[in-house]
């Protein structure tokens, strides 16, 4: 088990820009670091019709990557919620080490892909989304919940 | 050929010639054939091509023969004197993008390429049924076995005479046609692409047959070592995927185990049921929170 401490710098987490181009990939690929996804991928999506997971006002979207089908949709983070890309300069060579993470990209929505499955409500992450309002509905008390902010539901 | 309405050329597209008056009246005969089937880049295009039986001696005379023992220039001209008699000869063709056909031929229950060109010339079929054409002979280059082939389109079309056979677009002049018609297309198509990446890939690609020394060059060379090609390029291929294994990173799907050996995991082996059982279950959360993927972390 790791001991050694993880420090967050808070100066990135303000100054970090935000991004509206975060996309969670039905695949695992064995890279880490940039990746010309606008040249390539962003020019493979398509909106695609009507699909039961797809939040109000978004769409259902298709794209491709490797030659293979992806369908897909975004998802907006629950209010008072920001989703940060971490990234770490110097990988610790022990568990000991103290470790130090960045932030580099803030978002306030990401995209989601299936392989070849439209989006819906019996996807992982559109259900693993619920957990937040049951956790607050079980730990938060009354809770508003329109105006929720990660403080007031823990 | 205005192919202007391939705007987008990640989709199919199909473009039709004016109908002739005289095919809604008189008996006609039908040629389908394909071009494109073989290489690595582009589209695949189906064309068919018909008119009337009572002018078959004229079409002969015109001089059509198969696209393949053509050139270019010649089949650019054959297929204007096919327009310029557009009072009795009409024709349609069905782009089949390079997008489509890889994500097809890569998807979890497999669509073969063979089954594509069936559906994709019975769709043919019925678009000129549906336009109230009066087919009364189909002549069909063969995919695969002609004869289990010309069984499924009799069985689908009763009441017309269908004929597939090898080298059908060597022998009939209405499948000449129809090769010619789509050879044409899959040309155009080509030398217009415009890759929707922003990137400057050389157009020294060769024929596009993987065989081609000039495109197995520029497939090595347009390659990304995370998205792996531009969308001219059909990933389906083995080609591809023999490039991709040298000069790309690994990706991982989750169906790629799917042919594995799963039955001979499922099975115990015998002396596992003699082996004490280790009484320390493993305890696992909630259902809830496997179904979504959720788990304590307390590290990265």
């Amino acid at each position: 088990m790791a001991s050694g401490s993880v420090s967050i710098s808070q100066a990135a987490i303000s100054s970090c820009p935000e991004s509206n181009r975060v996309h969670l990939m039905a695949c695992e690929i064995e890279h880490d670091g940039e990746a010309p996804v606008s040249s390539y991928f962003d020019k493979t999506v398509r909106e695609d019709g009507t699909s039961s997971g797809v939040q109000d006002g978004e769409k259902a979207l298709s794209a491709s990557f490797r030659g293979r089908d992806l369908k897909g949709c975004v998802v907006n983070l629950p209010a008072g919620y920001t989703g940060y890309v971490m990234k770490e300069d110097k990988r610790p060579f022990t568990d000991e080490e103290d470790r130090e993470m960045k932030a580099t990209h803030k978002f306030s929505q990401f995209t989601y892909w299936n392989l070849e499955t439209p989006p819906s409500n019996n996807d992982a992450i559109t259900k693993a989304m619920q957990w937040i309002n049951i956790a607050s509905a079980l730990h938060g008390g009354d809770v508003d919940n329109q105006n929720a902010t990660p403080d007031n539901i823990r | 050929m205005d192919l202007s309405s391939l705007e987008d050329n990640s989709r199919n597209l199909t473009v039709k010639s004016v109908i002739p008056e005289i095919t809604l009246t008189e008996p006609c005969c039908v040629g389908i054939d394909e071009a494109g089937r073989g290489p690595v880049l582009g589209p695949m295009v189906y064309g068919i091509c018909y008119f009337p039986l009572s002018k078959s001696e004229e079409v002969k005379n015109l001089g059509v023969a198969d696209s393949k023992t053509l050139t270019e220039e010649q089949r650019e001209k054959l297929f204007q004197i096919i327009d310029e008699n557009k009072d009795f000869i009409g024709w349609a063709i069905d782009i089949l993008s390079p997008n489509y056909l890889s994500k097809s031929m890569l998807r979890r229950t497999k669509y073969s390429l063979n089954e594509i060109s069936h559906d994709t010339a019975i769709g043919l079929i019925n678009l000129l049924l549906s336009s109230g054409i009066n087919v009364h002979e189909i002549y069909v280059d063969t995919v695969g076995v002609a004869e289990k082939y010309q069984d499924k389109l009799q069985k689908i079309f009763p009441g017309i005479k269908i004929t597939v056979e090898p080298k059908a677009d060597a022998k009939f002049p209405v499948v000449s046609a129809a090769s010619i018609c789509a050879k044409v297309a899959r040309d155009k198509v080509l030398k217009e692409w415009k890759f929707p990446e922003n990137i400057e890939f050389s157009k020294d690609h060769g024929s596009g047959y993987p065989a081609d020394p000039n495109t197995k060059k520029w497939l090595a060379d347009s390659t990304d070592k995370v998205f792996g090609f531009p969308q001219l390029v059909r990933f389906s291929w083995s080609t591809c995927s023999n490039i991709l294994d040298n000069k790309a990173v690994e990706v991982h799907w989750d169906d790629d185990d799917d042919d594995g050996d799963s039955a001979a995991q499922g099975t115990a082996s015998i002396t596992s049921f003699f082996t004490p059982k280790n009484d320390t279950v493993d305890r696992q959360r909630h259902p809830f929170f496997r179904d979504r993927h959720l788990e304590h972390v307390d590290s990265f």
